[in-house]
């Protein structure tokens, strides 16, 4: 698992599959996400699980849905108080 | 800060390349906006340095290379460009409107010129096991150092290049535990090699940081040189990695990280998108955007700099930014343009020391296209190597025929990950040159795009 070696600062909340977590405002929600253990964010159409891998926003394999509906990278929203994201892999409609 | 509706510049990413064009811009007076996709400047070389210095005795590791991004970033905080931060660009049209989405809406902007600074993105490294969750790029692991400080102990690090020997030095410097490094690079330089390093010998700084980082890595990590075969084994998530090493034994090292690199090519889905003319460059295996000297692409009014024109690193993007820059600045204001020499000669002496590490560093054939059947090739539709190969064998011209018969390069990431493992499958069944072969045929927009972010566009064409 990741760990962080540099203090947090400015702190805020986000919600990923409504749990509360604490993150630095403005960090990718994709860091978040590993750095909680989540490295499985979606399911491939082989229908096996995928995690974050380039970090850049050229893979596309750390999609994740937001409140209103919208699909994104995780590596490419970045962390606002209170934002709630779902993550595809535990919705049972696999909507992405 | 109010957007205008055009622009003397548009400026695509705010790099190395980016910065120093808009400084450079906005000595001259030229109105100028600077689209990225992060939430501060600094692209990924840069990344998230304004942040970082804040602390700076906490993210020391990164160590000088990084720090020196400093000057470039303080001098375009000054700027007088409007800078929009967060905004993804999909698409240039030919008479220079640059459509975005800056949170969930699109928007467009006119511009009297272009320039496209959207750098390099990681060679793909289709080796069976790549789609595990566990299983980050190099380049990845870096990009967690430098936005949230954090990383992960007892990750294997797989490749070869200067970014990997870079990341595996920063994540000793950080205190992690790295479990081992398996070098896919040739245990012995080869004769060509050594010719190689003597044009290199002009950049003798870059030599020596990369003997240093080397070393460290040989003698504080459980390091593999020459590795072959390399697999990561899983089933849903990497549990580790085997590989041949020199002596031809197999080798087996357990890890639930891994991450894997073999190099950095331009990011060309953009340019390629605008129509631009490219070339194969086959020193460096990738599609380069042809460009005149000064970066002007094919298309009047588009320039390119920094490494989307052709990996170079982060000097010589921040020279090329200025060059084109001054060239937009000729060409706004109408005046005769002249290239200072002096920065001529900085450019070629940064280029020097390219041919030696292309050629050191080259992905062999089979590390461009997997070994093993069951490797996913394009990991967005979840082809394996055979689904492709079963594809090419029924006869396909090139990529875009391929796309038909089986999907490859069709998924989200429009073929960022595949295009290139995909043009060499077909060259190796077919022969002939790559450069015929040639890429996926990308089109607009280069982002997946929602029909609301569209429709926000229709709102402001009405409005104005």
């Amino acid at each position: 698992m990741f760990r962080r070696v540099k203090p947090q600062d400015d702190t805020v909340t986000i919600y990923i599959d409504d749990k509360p977590f604490l993150a630095t405002a403005g960090e990718p929600v994709a860091n978040i996400l590993l750095n909680e253990g989540f490295s499985s964010v979606h399911t491939a159409p082989n229908g096996k699980p995928r995690g974050p891998y380039c970090m850049m926003g050229v893979c596309f394999d750390c999609m994740i849905t937001l409140q209103d509906g919208r699909v994104e990278q995780a590596c490419q929203t970045y962390a606002e108080d209170g934002i709630r994201l779902y993550l595809p892999l535990n919705r049972a409609d696999r909507a992405v | 800060m109010s957007v205008r509706s055009d622009y003397d510049l548009v400026i695509i990413g705010a790099g190395p390349a980016g910065l120093a064009a808009a400084i450079e811009a906005s000595r001259h007076d030229l109105s100028t906006l600077v689209l990225d996709d992060q939430p501060a400047p600094g692209g990924q070389v840069y990344r998230n340095i304004t942040r970082n210095r804040g602390q700076r005795h906490a993210s020391a590791f990164l160590g000088n290379d990084y720090w020196s991004g400093s000057r470039l970033v303080d001098g375009f905080a000054h700027v007088s460009a409007n800078v929009l931060t967060e905004s993804r660009v999909w698409q240039i049209t030919s008479d220079r409107q640059v459509l975005f989405s800056r949170h969930g809406k699109a928007q467009n902007v006119r511009a009297g010129a272009v320039l496209v600074a959207n750098g390099a993105m990681e060679r793909p490294m289709p080796i069976a096991g790549w789609t595990l969750p566990g299983v980050m790029s190099v380049g990845a692991a870096q990009t967690m150092l430098k936005t949230s400080g954090s990383g992960a102990d007892g990750a294997v690090f797989v490749g070869s290049g200067p970014l990997f020997y870079l990341t595996v030095w920063q994540y000793l410097q950080a205190g992690f535990g790295v479990k081992a490094v398996v070098d896919t690079a040739p245990a012995r330089m080869r004769p060509e090699h050594y010719v190689l390093a003597i044009p290199a010998l002009l950049q003798p700084i870059l030599l020596l940081k990369g003997l240093r980082w080397r070393a460290a890595i040989r003698r504080k990590t459980d390091y593999h040189a020459g590795a072959t075969s390399v697999v990561i084994a899983g089933e849903d998530s990497a549990t580790g990695v085997t590989f041949q090493d020199t002596s031809g034994r197999k080798q087996n090292i357990p890890a639930k990280h891994v991450f894997i690199h073999q190099g950095v090519v331009p990011n060309v889905n953009l340019t390629m998108a605008t129509d631009l003319r490219h070339q194969w460059h086959p020193r460096q295996l990738c599609w380069i955007p042809q460009t005149d000297m000064f970066g002007e692409s094919s298309v009047d009014g588009i320039f390119i700099a920094g490494d989307g024109m052709g990996i170079a690193g982060a000097t010589a993007a921040a020279l090329s930014g200025r060059l084109a820059a001054r060239r937009i600045i000729a060409r706004v204001k109408r005046r005769p343009f002249f290239m200072t020499p002096f920065w001529r000669a900085l450019k070629w002496r940064q280029a020097a020391i390219r041919p030696f590490l292309d050629s050191l560093f080259k992905p062999p054939d089979d590390w461009r296209v997997p070994k093993e059947d069951h490797a996913i090739v394009c990991r967005c539709e979840a082809l394996t190597k055979a689904d492709v190969n079963a594809a090419i064998a029924l006869g396909v011209s090139g990529p875009n025929q391929l796309k038909s018969y089986c999907r490859a390069g069709m998924g989200r990431c429009q073929g960022r990950m595949c295009a290139l493992t995909i043009q060499k499958m077909i060259h190796n069944h077919n022969g002939g040159s790559e450069e015929e072969i040639g890429y996926l045929r990308i089109r607009p927009p280069i982002r997946p795009l929602t029909v609301g972010e569209l429709a926000a566009l229709a709102h402001e064409d009405a409005g104005r």
